[in-house]
């Protein structure tokens, strides 16, 4: 099951503010295969939402997605229109967003709005909705199906909530799932709950799920591949064992020392200095480097590409690149 | 904007940097040119002032005197002339005298009260803050205009200061509903909390927390009162419950208004002035209301 | 004179209620029992956490602790003294001891006060310095933080988040407080800011020996941050031991499923791990018996009738709970 369902190429999605253009996502590619696991890791900033909302189209003024190719099953997103976009959002690509209360609507029952899903994309009867609203229900969890349908948002536990839009998000049988922070909002044991239930949905469904977070811990629990962003560019990119016990970009290596853990202790933190920086007007080079201990000359003037490194493990990252090697000058 | 030092000397040195006043009326000037519109009102705002103020110096005429009557605009005249002959531009400039000291003075008026009221009632709540509120409810409810008749109807007296009196207490429960609520909320922020975990009392609390975050709302509603009450005294003039002798712009009118079709300058130059004065405060204070948010920096 | 080996803070019984009103005579028809019965001591100089999900009670008993909200019942003792019978004035006074640093550091700063006006505000309220001496004193403490005195006539929002956060520990600093109670400090911070906030607090503590009370839901910055755990569930302290013994050998079913619901990076949860069913209940007129057993994996007949006592079970250990004694 190696077959690639989405595939990024080189996309560019900018922001055209009055203040300058913010490159939000810079040149990003990512690999999503059939039935796997792709978490998307960063900080606040660094540009995983707008990714997941490029893949949808659902970037808005004055955002835009001005390069690349979005290859979907074969076709390239960028180049269809609203129209056919519309077809897919919901029936192919789903996405859950980390507040589901305020992604329902509150003067709507839950079941109507999962069946305004199903009514849109499938063919389906109109008295076997609710039958089909009651069975997504029954299988993320929802207890009593049939009354909590008539239930208003509201009425929902923040759990609950957010099994309701999965329910809403996996009800046509998408081919992929875009979570982004969807558990960030809930309760530690909630959280839990949850995770568990992709998991298993993740069997029942078999769809791909690009998951979208800045808790390095809830992905993770499901991710088969890890992508870390930083500054609108995916800097490492490896499965569990690549990132967490032979993270090779700085960037990754100092986030994993700055969080506290469970199964490791420290006195003191390990801090980034510095900031993030602006992505109006970027660092020339690597966008890492004023903030890293192993800058060199070379990260200051050319931006690193990402390359294979290891099986399966590529990094951006002039430490790691052959020109590097030879001349491995201090700054 | 800067945030962090950069450098280590700008991080050790015990120099400060302090704007002084006057830099912060500068960046309030500054983000109000932002738009021209609210550029344009305060330039209409600062002319009807100059007018006011500089009435006696740059009026052609003295308003008494009284030249050849009912003449149309002309090179002499430029508003023409009333039914007594005296300079309709001298009287609008005069008028204008009048007309802003009633905006001005029952706005400061209903603040006054307004605040107050309001500050009371938000910040301790209970049965103080019912019985205030069903007080502004009955005037609320009641149309201002007819409620304004009724008021003024009781004194004999019509005087200008009157009319001013009698606007202000009708109008200051619009403004203690704002200034409450704003106290409702600001008083269960955390900034608040915070205050009071430091052992602010409570009078710290209303008059140096949650005033100052207050204020520029008020200023901004204030402002945009001004026309509406000079409005209101020339209606009220012109139903005939005004002051004969203020000649104010409403005056003018309901001298004029008989002579509409016979002699148009009459009216039309007063309202003219009433439409460019409510223009320019509407439009000066709309762009106050961004200029003094705290948060923008105008750059 | 106290002792050191006497705790800085004792909380008995603790109880805050919020009554809900209802009907057409708006009488009281049930309450939020916030906090309900809780019981311990913070001992000088050390971290106590205080974790637990929404709901629980720790940020209604981080306020009432401070008296910034009136208790129901029960006492609270600082140093021997009972807050609640002190005069307003008294109580204003020592505040200058007992400071708070809140979640949200932009809204725990008033939008239109320079960071001088903030850091030097307890200064001003309780008259302690002026003029020279003052500026000298908010210098002093802003650079305590690792913020720059160059920027002392700005605005919060001229700074970052992790900066405002920095100007509300300042805050605290200034009028030289023993006992902080630190509410979810890093919760709104960036992942990265977190680690700087958490070693600055540390380091403080350091050098000016406070006393930390921190809550947090995060249970992975607690085991980095504090001394000893309490566990909270829907209004009472079901847990409390030294931070070690908490995590690697849990008494309570309620902390066990806590624990075993973190997320660890770089590992998958393995088979055996604890997933509650139902959701978190809320505290409003809580039923008889223990508050978990509705969800709790070992659940008796006892646990639905008597709630269980909080008791000493091992030295440093409490639990309440029926089967662990």
């Amino acid at each position: 099951m190696s077959e690639s369902l989405l595939r990024v190429n080189d996309l560019k999605t900018y922001f055209f503010t009055a203040e300058g253009v913010v490159k939000a996502v810079d040149n990003v590619n990512i690999e999503i295969k059939k039935e796997e696991v792709l978490g998307l890791v960063g900080e606040s900033g660094c540009g995983k939402s707008t990714v997941a909302l490029s893949v949808m189209r659902l970037v808005r003024d004055p955002g835009k997605i001005v390069g690349g190719e979005i290859w979907f099953n074969g076709e390239d997103l960028l180049k269809k229109g609203e129209g056919e976009m519309r077809k897919i959002r919901g029936a192919e690509i789903s996405i859950i967003f980390q507040n589901p209360m305020s992604s329902l609507n509150p003067v709507f029952t839950v079941g109507s709005q999962i069946a305004e899903a199903i009514k849109l994309h499938q063919n389906v009867e109109k008295d076997k909705i609710k039958g089909k609203v009651a069975e997504i229900l029954g299988k993320v969890g929802i207890p009593d199906p049939p009354k909590r349908m008539e239930d208003y948002p509201h009425e929902y536990s923040g759990g609950m909530a957010q099994r309701a839009m999965i329910a809403m998000a996996l009800s046509c049988n998408p081919k992929l799932l875009i979570a982004d922070e969807p558990t960030t909002n809930l309760d530690v044991t909630i959280q839990a709950q949850i995770l568990e239930l992709m998991k298993d949905l993740r069997k029942d469904f078999g769809a791909s799920i690009l998951l979208i977070g800045h808790d390095l811990g809830v992905i993770s629990e499901l991710s088969d591949k890890i992508a870390v962003m930083y500054a609108g560019k995916v800097v490492e990119y490896s499965d569990l064992t690549g990132i967490f016990q032979k993270p090779m970009h700085p960037y990754t290596q100092a986030l994993l020392e700055s969080i506290p853990r469970l199964d490791v202790e420290t006195d003191r933190l390990r801090i980034i200095p510095g900031r993030v920086p602006r992505l109006i007007n970027p660092p020339s080079g690597c966008r890492f480097h004023s903030r890293c201990e192993h800058t060199m000359k070379v990260c200051t003037e050319k931006e690193p590409l990402l390359t294979e490194v290891g099986q399966d493990h590529m990094v951006a990252c002039h430490l790691h690149t052959s020109d590097s090697k030879s001349s491995n000058r201090r700054r | 904007m800067t945030k962090e030092p950069q450098t280590k000397s700008e991080r050790e040195t015990e120099e400060v940097y302090e704007p002084s006043k006057a830099t912060r009326i500068f960046i309030v000037w500054r983000k109000l040119k932002i738009s021209e519109l609210a550029v344009f009102g305060f330039g209409i705002v600062l002319t009807l002032a100059v007018f006011a103020v500089f009435a006696p110096i740059i009026a052609p005429y003295d308003p008494n005197f009284m030249g050849t009557s009912m003449r149309p605009p002309s090179m002499s005249h430029f508003f023409g002339t009333d039914a007594r002959g005296r300079d309709m531009l001298t009287l609008v400039f005069y008028g204008a005298r009048v007309s802003l000291y009633v905006g001005l003075a029952t706005v400061a008026l209903e603040v006054a009260i307004g605040l107050a009221i309001g500050m009371i009632s938000g910040y301790f709540g209970g049965i103080i803050d019912e019985v205030l509120m069903r007080m502004t409810d009955v005037i609320l409810t009641l149309p201002t205009l007819p409620l304004l008749i009724v008021a003024i109807s009781m004194f004999e007296v019509r005087s200008i200061h009157m009319i001013v009196l009698v606007m202000g207490i009708v109008g200051w429960p619009f403004i203690a509903r704002v200034v409450r609520s704003e106290f409702l909320s600001l008083r269960e922020s955390t900034f608040v909390e915070a205050a009071r975990s430091i052992g602010a009392t409570n009078w710290r609390i209303i008059v140096h927390h949650i005033l100052p975050n207050i204020l520029s709302t008020i200023i901004v509603l204030a402002t945009m009162d001004i026309p509406w009450y000079i409005f209101y005294e020339a209606e009220l003039t012109f139903l005939g419950f005004g002051d004969p002798n203020s000649a104010s712009w409403g005056v003018l009118l309901e001298r004029g208004h008989l002579y509409l079709s016979s002699a148009w300058w009459l009216i039309t130059f007063p309202g003219l002035a009433l439409l460019f004065t409510s223009l320019g405060f509407n439009l000066f204070g709309d762009g106050l209301r961004d200029a003094l948010d705290v948060r923008t920096s105008g750059r | 004179m106290i002792r050191m080996s006497e705790p800085i803070l004792e909380i008995v019984n603790l109880r805050k209620y919020f009554p809900i009103m209802g009907g057409v005579l708006l009488r009281q028809v049930s309450a939020i029992h916030a906090v309900d019965g809780v019981s311990f001591d913070i001992k000088h100089g050390e971290t106590l956490g205080l974790v637990g999900e929404s709901g629980c009670g720790k940020t209604t008993l981080s306020r009432v602790v401070l008296r910034l909200i009136e208790p129901t019942s029960g006492t609270v003792r600082y140093m021997g003294r009972d807050l609640f019978e002190l005069s307003e004035k008294e109580m204003r006074k020592l505040r200058l001891e007992m400071a708070m640093i809140f979640q949200d550091p932009y809204a725990s700063l008033n939008p239109r006060m320079t960071l001088a006006d903030i850091v030097g505000e307890p200064l001003t309220i309780h008259g302690l310095a002026r003029g020279e001496e003052r500026k000298k004193r908010i210098i002093e403490v802003v650079k305590k933080v690792g913020l720059a005195p160059f920027h002392m006539y700005r605005y919060p929002h001229e700074f970052s988040g992790g900066e405002k956060q920095r100007i509300g520990i300042a805050r605290t600093l200034t009028s030289n407080p023993k006992l902080l109670v630190a509410d979810e400090p890093v919760s709104s911070l960036d992942v990265s800011v977190r680690a700087q906030i958490l070693n600055l607090l540390k380091d403080l503590q350091e050098e000016f020996r406070f006393t930390y009370l921190y809550i947090s839901h995060d249970l992975s910055t607690v085991k980095h941050m504090c001394d000893r755990v309490a566990v909270m569930y829907v209004g009472k302290v079901v847990e409390l031991a030294p931070v070690k013994d908490l995590y690697i050998n849990p008494l309570h079913p309620y902390t066990e499923a806590l624990i075993s619901a973190i997320p660890v990076p770089g590992r998958r949860a393995g088979e055996n791990r604890i997933i509650l069913k139902g959701a978190v209940p809320t505290p409003i007129d809580p039923p008889p018996g223990c508050r978990f057993n509705p969800r709790c994996p070992y659940s008796e007949p006892i646990c639905a009738k008597e709630d269980p006592k909080f008791i000493e079970v091992r030295k440093g250990h409490f639990v309440a709970c029926h089967l662990r004694k």
